[in-house]
């Protein structure tokens, strides 16, 4: 799967990945000689970073942090590209200074350790080979301020038992909005629903090996509570939108409502 | 042809940064800067890297506009005194090489403002070394971000930083009031600065009720962003910009004594100390005068080392005379957490940026006090 990035300093690489889960320290967190890192929150304690495709959220700590990246560089013991969530001052002026290609504004939860990935800073992109973007639609019913939860049922592939909202699928080359519309006939049996918002594309990655899930968020007012479920769900719930937290639910579902919310127009 | 395509190698990396920052900040646009200041010059803190980097850097490039650079690890001619290896010596001297190189002036000093670098109101200025940053933007009115090393260098070669930040009069607005119940004198400023940086971490302090020096200024500065990210405070009825800062209508801190005793007291790693440190920030000739006077009514009991620039020293020439003659050390070019310590051991300072970065850096326990108490206590 290819996604943009913003180019930070030109250049291609091609390799391994090691992606922290944490902001990384130039100054503190690598050794300077060996390019090891050596904090622990990272989860990569021990790991070298020489030829790797280094992944993370974004840079932390003092400036004199970006003359480690020149000093790994010289030594051979450089990443072969940086990929961060958002570059400050350190990690911009550290890859410059040592002409090492990197990007950021890349979602840098979707790496993960023992990926192959291909960065064209040149270009602004960032490319993980063998996944697979899988494009569902995710849409929240809303009635009286209330959102529509639906409980899994033991018959689909997966996440049994969670709570999510009506979801299914994108087949083809199908428009979202009429995707949206099916599932919530078969989910819900409801006709009138009334679109209020679209969002932004959300990306997640779970347990499903090699796959990217692109979320498209949407958000229907309907004019009544009742609902008839089908195979794919046991139970619904109407709760406010706060109370979200409070039931185990598919991953990143608040993210997505929140996204499906943010293009609301009018107040609910 | 821009500056991105054209010029000597140097130049054009600079350049790439500037504009790189730029874009990260989402700057409008690059402006013109006065000045600069650069950090990241003593081989204990840029190690290997740095010192290479700096080498090959100022191989193509020169300055555009006047630049002084912050202390070294050493004293130039003093070092074998200090406990200086000549190897690290050595390697020192590449860097000042490479500074001089290019056409910096050799400052070696984090207080440029008090030594003829010094910038006026509204100037914009491209400034690293936070203590400096806090002080140009905060007492003179000029205009700069916390830069790093190496992004004052690339601003020194090319003349231009990105505008956004600081440069902008919004962002130099208060955001929060500051009243001070006690009375603040001497080595207190710097408690004060430490205690605030902790509560406020960002923003503009807006101080009140409280009145001090250029030097107790200066030292209150270099705590508070030593302590936090805030770059820039006013004083009402002391601070060129305060009556611009908007001030009206911002929540309000009040700082009482307790407060003060407990920041004193998380500092203090230690009870004893076997030498006092002063000068950090490095002294000012009239703080070298105060020095020379308090050792003459109070003879210390331990060895006193007195940091300060070449500069001031040669200016209160006198008061380096008498500081020595009561048993003194005045180092220069250098600063007490830039230099290489030997070992592990304690420093009494009357300094709150002194007291977090000796323990961090340097691996030294701090004793942290009034300059008279220092003198009269010790190991």
């Amino acid at each position: 799967m290819r996604m943009p990035a913003r180019r930070i300093q030109p250049g291609t690489a091609r390799g391994p990945v090691l992606a922290s889960a944490t902001p990384l320290s130039l100054l503190g967190g690598l050794d300077r000689e060996s390019g090891e890192i050596l904090d622990e929150a990272s989860g990569l304690l021990g790991e070298r970073v020489r030829d790797r495709i280094l992944v993370f959220p974004h840079g932390k700590g003092s400036t004199a942090g970006s003359y480690v990246l020149y000093g790994l560089k010289a030594q051979g013991q450089a990443p072969a590209a940086l990929v961060a969530g958002e570059a400050e001052s350190v990690v911009a002026t550290g890859a410059i200074l040592s002409e090492i290609p990197a990007v950021d504004r890349v979602q840098a939860d979707l790496f993960r350790t023992g990926d192959t990935a291909v960065v064209n800073a040149t270009e602004g992109w960032v490319e993980l080979e063998d996944i697979k973007r899988r494009d569902v639609v995710t849409s929240f019913l809303r009635y009286r301020g209330r959102i529509l939860l639906l409980q899994r049922s033991a018959q689909v592939g997966s996440f049994q038992g969670h709570w999510a909202a009506v979801s299914g699928y994108l087949e083809g080359e199908e428009p979202p909005l009429e995707r949206a519309r099916v599932e919530i006939f078969e989910e819900t049996g409801r006709e009138d629903a009334r679109l209020q918002g679209a969002g932004h594309l959300v990306l997640a990655r779970d347990r499903e090996p090699g796959v990217i899930w692109a979320v498209h968020p949407f958000l229907f007012d309907i004019s009544s509570e009742e609902v008839q479920l089908d195979w794919e769900h046991d139970a619904y719930r109407w709760v406010a939108p706060e109370e979200l937290v409070q039931y185990r639910t598919v991953p990143k579902l608040r993210e997505v409502l929140d996204s499906a919310l943010s293009d609301v127009k009018e107040a609910p | 042809m821009t500056l991105l395509e054209a010029g000597t190698p140097a130049e054009r990396k600079a350049m790439q940064l500037l504009v790189a920052l730029g874009t990260i900040y989402e700057a409008d646009r690059l402006v013109p800067v006065s000045s600069v200041h650069v950090a990241g010059a003593s081989y204990a803190i840029v190690g290997e890297a740095g010192r290479r980097f700096l080498m090959d850097f100022s191989a193509t490039a020169q300055v555009r506009v006047r630049t002084t650079v912050n202390p070294l690890g050493m004293d130039t001619e003093a070092w074998q005194a200090m406990g200086i290896s000549p190897d690290f010596a050595a390697r020192q001297a590449d860097i000042v090489e490479a500074y001089r190189r290019i056409g910096a002036e050799e400052t070696w000093s984090c207080i440029p403002y008090q030594i003829g670098n010094r910038p006026g109101l509204g100037d914009h200025v491209a400034w690293a070394e936070s203590s400096a940053v806090v002080f140009a933007n905060s007492m003179l009115g000029a205009r700069t971000n916390r830069e790093g090393g190496p992004s004052a260098l690339a601003s020194a070669v090319i003349g231009l930083t990105p505008n956004y930040g600081l440069h902008l009069p919004i962002h130099r607005e208060a955001t929060v009031r500051v009243e001070v119940e006690p009375d603040i004198h001497g080595y207190e400023f710097s408690v004060l600065g430490h205690h605030l940086g902790r509560e406020i971490m960002r923003g503009v302090p807006f101080l009140e009720g409280i009145e001090g020096s250029e030097d107790a200024w200066k030292t209150f500065g270099a705590a508070l962003a030593t302590s936090s990210d805030i770059d820039m405070f006013h004083v009402k009825g002391l601070t060129p910009e305060w009556e611009s800062a908007n001030a009206e209508g911002r929540p309000t801190l009040r700082v009482r004594q307790e407060d003060l005793d407990r920041a004193r007291e998380d500092l203090v790693t230690s009870d004893t100390y076997g030498v006092v440190a002063f000068g950090c920030p490095q002294l000012s000739p009239r703080e070298l005068a105060e020095i020379a006077g308090l050792m003459g009514d109070h003879p210390p009991r331990v060895p006193v080392w007195v940091f300060t620039s070449r500069a001031a020293a040669d200016q209160a020439a006198e008061a380096v005379r008498q500081i020595e003659e009561h048993g003194g050390r005045v180092w220069t070019d250098t600063c007490p957490e830039v230099m290489p310590w030997p070992e592990e051991g304690d420093v009494g300072t009357s300094s709150a940026k002194a007291a977090v970065y000796l323990p961090k850096l340097c691996r030294q326990r701090v004793f942290l006090g009034p300059p008279e108490e220092l003198l009269e206590g010790g190991a």
